[in-house]
């Protein structure tokens, strides 16, 4: 009984922290508010102020769960010092019963569903995979630790602080309950938002559309962050409304921060601070206010860019690699990642309503039918808060384009709802009518029998949220992959690295897991795995350069073709001949390439393995070159490479003694020679020796049954199986 | 403030190290003396055309596709380097097409003729079937049969060529 009172304890703990520092902070503003809009407001810009200072404890390596208790206590008593509590605003005037009525129901209900689900044990994909997996680890190590290997750790994660905070107490469920918070914060203020205009029927409809949708409600259940960026975005677009209403209000400090925190809980939501300058300059034309917005955006957004900076080189990391160049991303997989996002792989993106609205799987959940008609809120242009919703809603939708899955129209989510039901209000038996048809088709069991494949949830886990049903058996049950988790937990010692080709449910194990996509090293190390079995990466192209035998300081690689596609260029070795006689690669010897400078040894190391590529398209200008240290009689090179280099060409020229370049050759022949034999066991050696101590193949994994068919020709030991994935131990005597 | 905060970013870059242009040789790897030779596939992947080779009777030809249609008594060999701890492993499908018309199935497994298992498929879908086979059935460095069979054929309705089910992966693991 103790993990449900620690799940509980850990969010409401963490909530209210938040709400007694947004209650402190909006204090000073001097702003009139109703109940509801101080609770929600209060908690969301608190979710602000104390993200930022669980950021700071991680920095300082200060993350212990008494920390944070002591400092939740401490701010708790300086709230209840400044008597932040006894003022919560007024009453708004009361609604009508059917109002009333029309609102509570399918709130009650669909609040019950989405509650327990949160308290459950956490199985979301991206919530076991990466958000509160960081968490987890984080929390082990009392801070920031310093992950090169995971994408997802550069992202900003404003919320994932908030997490950290409850997971110190609650762990995993704890955190997802501060997410589901955020969207109980967001529907207070939707319905708020309709009673302050004076269109209560609006606010309760545009309320209840976002609430009972499938995607929101899934998404908000579970620990992602897509509900706070709504929650946040409809904050800010509150506090802006207010700003024009109560011209007297000290509100710039606010808007900043919640403009700040869009960029902080996700990179999506950097739309928040121009939306909030651009409003602010149309209203009111002067540049102070501007600039107090600005900086105090600035206290939210520095940070993550610094950590970024700091740890891989990029501030804005994995995105914009080519203009931040580092060892950390490489530009091909942004590229690739980025290509994805627009598509999800849709043959035609004129499916995308129908995708979104009925058919639910293609991109990853469901909106709802209801939204079909999203094309009404347009009538809501005819009133001035209708143009300003829509108009937020606009800005919202901008990063749409760059991702399309369902989760990433939810921050705008709320204000077209809001404008839909503007225009529906008129008719009430019609508003009537759509909210039980939403609330009944949104209901998981009658949802799935019109849209099986849907990512929604499923009943309310009331045992499993008290846990009177152990999350092990319900994982059992309902997770496979937890299963996968425990193998590497169980069989993989502390320390030790494990590669999987795919995501794990890292949040279930203490162990390191490096996804060969998430990371260069990841991308590294599944390039020599899948050099070990796929002939075409195999060094079977040699470009031989002969000249007349010089006298040369230096010699340089060098790309002259713009390839298009996807077509990178190679280098397995930089092989340099005097004479019959390759020249010993000497310590004097200095090496550099461009791009991916760091990587510039893969082709001097002599493994038939490891290749130096561009990561990216080959493009003219691209070079590999060799310093010899001293003049020395050079009248060969060989460039051995991998196949698939189809429309690359190379160049090689020399620098001689004066300092001068020549071109030695543009026309190599080319050579096919066989590959060394054992280039399976070289793979792993190689990854043995760069860190990788494991092994994870799924069945469907490239590579898995020619690893599966015959382990000991890879120097691997099979550790066990779970839900149709194998462990592998790289066999003690490889890497040395 | 606005001072204070671009002062420290400032810093923040400044405090970075600009990445290194020039690198000295690495060490040098040395080729693997006897490397074990990868002796033969004994797991059979159906996505991959090598897969064709090892097919004995009633599986149909690589047609680009994982999964391939089976007739009765479908069978592959594999050749394998140790007989301990081997597993047969099997994944297969029963698809909705042809149990809409027989029903549950009931698909048995052998190794070397030995019946090794069965399983009933009471509804469509993907299935996993493993299990540890007797070293004593199995054949050292030379070649092994893997089967299985399905009790009740589908009938094609329009040319009634007979299907069994689906099969994308059969062979031994460890």
């Amino acid at each position: 009984m103790l993990t449900p009172i620690l799940i509980l304890f850990g969010a409401s703990f963490t909530i209210l922290v938040a709400v007694a520092l947004g209650g402190m902070v909006l204090a000073r503003t001097g702003v009139r508010l109703y109940r509801p809009e101080a609770i929600a407001l209060r908690f969301v810009i608190g979710a602000a102020c104390l993200s930022l200072l669980v950021f700071l404890t991680l920095a300082l390596h200060a993350a212990y769960a008494w920390v944070f208790l002591l400092l939740g206590a401490a701010i708790l008593a300086l709230a209840a010092l400044l008597g932040v509590h006894r003022n919560w605003g007024d009453r708004f005037p009361p609604l009508p019963l059917w109002q009333k009525a029309l609102f509570g129901v399918p709130f009650a209900v669909f609040t019950v569903l989405y509650f327990f689900s949160a308290m459950a044990p956490e199985m979301s994909p991206d919530g076991a995979a990466y958000h509160l997996a960081l968490v987890s680890r984080y929390l082990r190590q009392h801070g920031f630790a310093h992950i090169v290997t995971n994408i997802y750790a550069s992202l900003s994660q404003g919320v994932e602080m908030l997490f950290t905070f409850a997971f110190a107490f609650g762990r995993h469920s704890a955190a997802a309950l501060i997410h589901y918070a955020f969207l109980l914060a967001l529907a207070l203020l939707m319905l708020s938002y309709g009673r302050r205009i004076g269109r209560p029927l609006a606010g309760i409809a545009g309320a209840l559309l976002t609430y009972l949708s499938p995607i929101v409600g899934i998404v908000a259940s579970s620990a992602y962050v897509d509900a706070a960026v709504a929650a946040t975005a409809f904050s800010l677009f509150y506090l802006l409304e207010l700003r024009s209403e109560q011209k007297e209000a000290r509100l710039l400090a606010s808007i900043g921060i919640l403009a700040g925190f869009g960029y902080a809980v996700k990179y999506t939501a950097v739309v928040a601070l121009p939306y909030a300058l651009g409003v602010l300059a149309w209203r009111e034309r002067k540049w102070k206010p501007l600039l107090m917005v600005a900086a105090c955006a600035l206290v939210l957004i520095v940070p993550w860019m610094a950590k970024d900076w700091v740890i891989v080189q990029n501030p804005v990391s994995p995105f914009f690699n080519q203009l931040f160049p580092n060892p950390y991303v490489h530009v091909s997989f942004e590229h690739e990642y980025r290509q994805y996002l627009r598509t999800y792989n849709l043959a035609n993106l004129w499916t995308i309503p129908l995708e979104l609205t009925i058919r639910g799987q293609a991109l990853t959940g469901l909106l709802g039918p209801i939204f079909l008609l999203a094309p009404v809120a347009l009538l809501a242009l005819r009133s001035s808060e209708g143009r300003r919703l829509l108009a937020a809603a606009l800005v919202f939708l901008v990063p749409y384009p760059a991702n399309i899955g369902a989760r990433f129209l939810i921050p705008a989510l709320p204000f077209v709802s809001l404008a839909m039901a503007m225009a529906f209000e008129a008719w009430r038996p019609l508003v009537a009518v759509l909210i039980l048809a939403d609330a009944v088709s949104s209901w998981p069991s009658v949802q799935k029998r019109w849209s099986p494949y849907a990512w929604t949830l499923g009943r309310i886990p009331f045992r499993q949220a008290l846990r009177l049903e152990s999350q092990d058996h319900w994982f059992g049950r309902r997770y496979p992959d937890y299963a996968i988790a425990q193998l590497i937990e169980q069989k993989v010692p502390p320390g030790a690295h494990v590669l999987a080709m795919n995501g794990v449910p890292e949040a279930y194990t203490r162990r390191d897991v490096v996804v060969s996509y998430q990371s260069a090293y990841g991308e590294l190390m599944g390039d020599m795995f899948q050099t070990g079995f796929v002939r075409g990466d195999q060094p079977v192209r040699t470009l031989e350069f002969r000249f007349a035998p010089r006298v040369l300081r230096r010699l340089r690689a060098v790309q002259t073709a713009q390839v298009s596609g996807d077509e990178q260029w190679s280098i397995t070795e930089f092989r340099v001949y005097s004479g019959s006689a390759e020249l010993p690669r000497a310590p004097e010897w200095r090496l550099r390439a461009r791009p991916n400078a760091w990587d510039v040894q893969l082709a001097f190391d002599n493994s038939p393995v490891t290749r130096w590529r561009t990561w990216q398209t080959a493009a003219p200008g691209m070079f590999v070159e060799v310093d010899l240290g001293a003049p020395r009689t050079v009248d060969r090179v060989e460039l051995e490479g991998s196949a698939g280099q189809w429309h690359t060409r190379v160049r090689l020229d020399g620098m001689d003694e004066t300092g001068h370049w020549i071109t030695l050759s543009a026309k190599p022949d080319p050579l096919a020679p066989d590959p060394p034999p054992g280039m399976r066991q070289t793979a792993i050696r190689e990854m043995k020796s760069r860190g990788i101590d494991y092994l994870l193949l799924r069945d469907g994994d490239w590579g898995a049954s020619d690893v599966a068919g015959d382990p000991e020709a890879w120097d691997l030991v099979v550790e066990g199986r779970a839900n149709h994935a194998t462990l592998y131990r790289i066999a003690s005597e490889s890497g040395k | 403030m606005c001072r204070l905060l671009l002062s420290s970013f400032l810093l923040v870059l400044w405090s970075c190290d600009r990445p290194q242009e020039w690198y000295a040789p690495p060490p040098q790897r040395q080729p693997i003396r006897n490397p074990h030779p990868y002796n033969v596939t004994y797991l059979v992947d159906f996505g991959s055309p090598e897969a064709d080779a090892h097919i004995l009777r009633d599986i149909h030809k690589y047609d680009g596709s994982a999964w391939r249609w089976t007739d009765q008594h479908p069978a592959v060999r594999v050749k394998i380097r140790t007989i301990e701890s081997r597993k047969y492993v099997i994944d297969y499908t029963v698809p909705d097409i042809t149990f809409k018309d027989t029903g549950p199935v009931t698909i048995s497994f052998y190794v070397n003729d030995h019946l090794l298992g069965s399983e009933r498929s009471d509804k469509p879908g993907m299935r996993h079937f493993e299990k540890p086979v007797p070293p004593g059935w199995l054949i050292l460095d030379d070649t092994n049969t893997l089967g299985a069979g399905i009790d009740k054929m589908w009938v094609a309705r329009g040319d009634g060529k007979l299907f069994g089910f689906i099969i994308s992966r059969i062979g031994l693991t460890q």
